[in-house]
């Protein structure tokens, strides 16, 4: 039976909101400038704004940055965005624990020594160590 | 008891304190050398990463020496022992290492032949330690290396 892991991952999508709301602002402001000849301010702008960025930020989110992780014991999938891969684990002969930096992990496994693929395991809420051991137990069935 | 040690060395290493002493990334589980299966193997480097200014620092003041942290826990000879420094240093000239640590530990006390043995080494680049997870009790060698080890192997709880 597969496991799906797809939590909410809150700081890739206040990324997501901030960006489309700093990139909302900049053109409101630029196009204001050209029809009005001043910046306009008010508060049904702001709160547009903001409806508008939360909106296309969920989108933005939804559609590039989401990582969700499918496994069975014998292949998994990994999306992120609309993007995915996908892979048997009888293709990967070793298995590591990164840390990539402000204590996120991904466990990478290696096709060969230079051949690998990073499971986002901070990303996606795992303990790392654990999903370590896991796959370590998955790829000495195969 | 053994695998809950070597959990906690190995987040000692990557989040720990040992991250004073070098940027240990990489963590390998059974990692084999040669004929020598290791029980762990965590890589790193001492140019750290942060933000700009301490980046830039780092890039400008430290030298990007490659490091390592071997763990084996299995029963050991002082014979055996001298076989696996030997083969250590051999894989460290491999792969540039600059410098390594090795952890002997189990569960109980060490023989006194190998606790004399691992006292009387003195390798430049690499630092021995005895570590019994029963008695918490650390035997390092008198190298720099084996002597800054012991504060970060004292991860029994």
């Amino acid at each position: 039976m597969k496991k799906r892991i797809a939590p909410l991952q809150i700081g890739s999508l206040a990324r997501s909101v901030f960006i489309v709301l700093l990139i909302l602002t900049l053109a409101w402001s630029v196009i204001s400038l050209l029809v009005f000849g001043d910046i306009l301010i008010n508060q049904f702008l702001l709160v547009a704004n903001l409806v508008l960025s939360v909106i296309l930020g969920w989108l933005f989110y939804r559609y590039y940055s989401r990582e969700v992780f499918i496994y069975d014991e014998k292949c998994f999938e990994l999306h992120k965005g609309r993007r995915s891969i996908e892979g048997r684990w009888n293709e990967f002969s070793r298995v590591s624990l990164v840390h990539v930096g402000g204590g996120n992990f991904v466990v990478r496994l290696y096709r060969t020594e230079d051949d690998s693929l990073d499971l986002p395991a901070s990303a996606l809420r795992l303990d790392p160590y654990q999903l370590r051991f896991e796959i370590i137990r998955l790829l000495s069935e195969k | 008891m053994i695998e809950e040690y070597l959990l906690r060395l190995e987040k000692n290493l990557m989040v720990g304190s040992a991250r004073w002493i070098a940027d240990f990334t990489e963590s390998f589980r059974n990692y084999q050398i040669g004929e020598t299966v290791l029980d762990m193997m965590v890589r790193g480097h001492m140019r750290g990463k942060g933000l700009f200014l301490s980046r830039l620092f780092a890039y400008l003041s430290l030298p990007n020496y490659q490091a390592a942290c071997f763990v084996y826990t299995h029963e050991l000879e002082e014979s055996g022992l001298r076989g696996l420094v030997k083969r250590l240093l051999g894989y460290m000239k491999d792969e540039g290492l600059e410098w390594a640590w090795l952890v002997l530990a189990k569960e109980g006390a060490f023989s006194d032949q190998l606790r004399t043995a691992v006292e009387k080494i003195n390798i430049r680049e690499i630092g021995i330690a005895l570590v019994d997870i029963s008695s918490q009790d650390i035997v390092t060698d008198q190298s720099y290396v084996g002597r800054r080890l012991r504060d970060h192997v004292k991860c029994f709880r």
